[in-house]
């Protein structure tokens, strides 16, 4: 009887909390200080960067990560062809990793491109993405080529459909 | 060291059990409530030294099918903290308090306070990690090397092969000792870990220190690889070797494990094969210990996505006669069901369990957990 009660309340919990989503950008970019060597990256990396797996810079340095919000359509193009995880999948990986020992804290989650630009160009070991056309014009960040290809080009990996 | 303390048939233990589930409950509650205002905030930056302190807890319900069955319920709270000194030196500690008993008779709870993991880890790249201290062996991959917390799992259940050794466990998943793990760069995302420490001694569930007289050492190999071509991919091998000392006789310890993972877009595959060989050195006889297990799950896209559905197939089989295992059951279960993750901090999972073979209680359970990250 109890169990039956238990599943009642979580059949009813379920209804109510499901969401739904908004249209991608046609692509994100990838941002590092200017400061940063690094101009090229596989998107093996990059995935291992944004999983913890990788933790320096070739300097030694620790890479400071930041991230939008997976409400954001960033985020969510981010989640999709970069990480390949729900959003609810990648904030328990990283419960995973800080509990692992593996890494101090969870990426910082930032709320807008702007704020994200500001972040990534007053950080010199930070890594960060912003929609495309965002990234235009700061002086102190870089746009990081994935696999030699560039947020413009058409076989650019990290796209929307 | 292990620290366990068990408290069998204790006629006051029920209002300290009902104290124990009222405080997970309310801590549950208060990380709910809590969720949503942490997912916008922004976390502070980190200045060395840096503390964090975490927790996992859970509860699971078991309803057995046949009516002679009794409700059983375990619950388990899983602390730990590390500190960051500086860029490359830390340290971490984990403390798994596990709680027992049937819903019919409050006063025969057991519980169990263990140490399970402490060390002290230098990671100057990401090529050379050192941890030194009480460490998990990796033997047994199960979901991650550090396999603790119910939460960071999909199903309710932990495989047989990846059951702690003081809850009838087989497998050596901890010693004292060393631990020097990296990745080597490149597109084939190897990885390689080799440990040193103390084998284990004539109690299963002792961790010996590894400076204690009579104890030998233990070695570990582990290797795996990720490769760019297959995003989500990982397979490996780990290899333990250890002397055992038992009182009589003395035995070789040879386990061999093989695993793999796929993981992407929702789609979660393990699967793990292990291997645990120990011959005895003054006798001829050898005890062949094998389990494996796999598991499937889906996470759907859109409105579904808090619904994980999955199978797990759990399956041991333990040396007839080999007395060092004597408490260790034969397992041959299935279990399917969905986890529902609440938010990203609070899951609940249900399934159904059938478990063939010889377990001590059930044959076929509808199984409920709730769990928690704090």
């Amino acid at each position: 009887m109890r169990l039956h009660r238990l599943a009642i309340a979580s059949a009813f919990l379920l209804l109510a909390g499901v969401a739904s989503a908004a249209e991608p950008p046609a692509s994100i970019a990838f941002l590092v200080s200017a400061r940063n060597t690094m101009h090229n990256i596989s998107q093996g990396d990059l995935r291992r960067i944004f999983l913890g797996e990788i933790s320096r810079w070739a300097n030694g340095h620790r890479i400071v990560i930041f991230v939008r919000s997976s409400e954001s359509a960033e985020g969510r193009l981010f989640l999709d062809h970069l990480v390949r995880m729900s959003d609810i999948d990648y904030s328990q990986w990283w419960l995973g990793e800080v509990f692992r020992g593996r890494s101090a804290s969870a990426p910082r989650v930032l709320s807008s491109d702007d704020a994200m630009v500001k972040a990534v160009a007053s950080t010199p070991d930070a890594i960060g993405f912003v929609a495309a056309p965002a990234a235009a014009n700061d002086p102190g960040v870089a746009v990081l080529t994935i696999n030699h290809r560039g947020p413009s080009d058409a076989d650019y990996p990290i796209r929307g459909q | 060291m292990a620290i366990r303390r068990a408290l069998n048939d204790c006629g006051t233990f029920s209002a300290v059990k009902r104290s124990f589930f009222a405080a997970l409950a309310a801590l549950g509650i208060l990380t709910f409530a809590a969720v949503a205002r942490a997912d916008d905030a922004q976390p502070p930056a980190i200045h060395f030294p840096a503390f964090r302190a975490g927790a996992f807890a859970d509860i699971i319900y078991t309803h057995p099918t046949a009516r002679s069955g009794k409700d059983h319920e375990t619950g388990e709270l899983d602390f730990y903290g590390s500190s960051q000194f500086s860029g490359d030196w830390s340290a971490l500690g984990e403390v798994l308090i596990r709680h027992s008993g049937t819903v019919e008779n409050l006063g025969a709870s057991n519980f169990e306070v263990n140490l399970e993991r402490l060390y002290v880890a230098y990671s100057p790249s990401d090529r050379l990690r050192v941890e030194l201290g009480q460490i998990h062996t990796g033997i047994i991959q199960w979901n991650e090397r550090e396999h603790r917390s119910r939460f960071l799992q999909t199903p309710i259940d932990v495989p047989a092969v990846a059951q702690r050794e003081s809850q009838h466990g087989a497998w050596p998943l901890h010693f004292d000792g060393a631990w020097a793990s990296g990745r080597v760069p490149g597109s084939l995302g190897v990885e390689y870990g080799v440990g040193l420490g103390g084998a284990r001694g004539s109690e299963r569930d002792n961790i010996q220190p590894i400076f204690r007289h009579g104890i030998s050492p233990a070695g570990l190999l582990r290797l795996s690889f990720a490769p760019d071509a297959l995003t989500g991919f990982e397979a490996g091998s780990a290899g333990y070797i250890g002397r055992i000392r038992a009182p009589g006789r003395t035995m070789r310890e040879l386990d061999a494990t093989v695993f793999s993972s796929f993981i992407r877009g929702g789609v979660e595959l393990r699967g793990e094969w292990a291997r645990m060989a120990h011959a005895e050195v003054l006798g001829r006889n050898e005890y062949i210990t094998r389990g494996w297990y796999l598991l499937g799950s889906y996470r759907p896209r859109g409105r579904w996505k808090p619904l994980r559905p999955y199978v797990l197939l759990d399956h041991l089989t333990v040396a007839r006669g080999e007395q060092y295992l004597i408490d260790v059951r034969d397992q041959n279960a299935w279990s399917a069901g969905v986890r529902w993750d609440v938010s990203s901090k609070f899951a609940l999972k249900s399934e159904y369990r059938s478990q063939a073979v010889p377990a001590p209680r059930l044959r076929h359970a509808i199984r409920m957990e709730l769990s928690f990250a704090f």
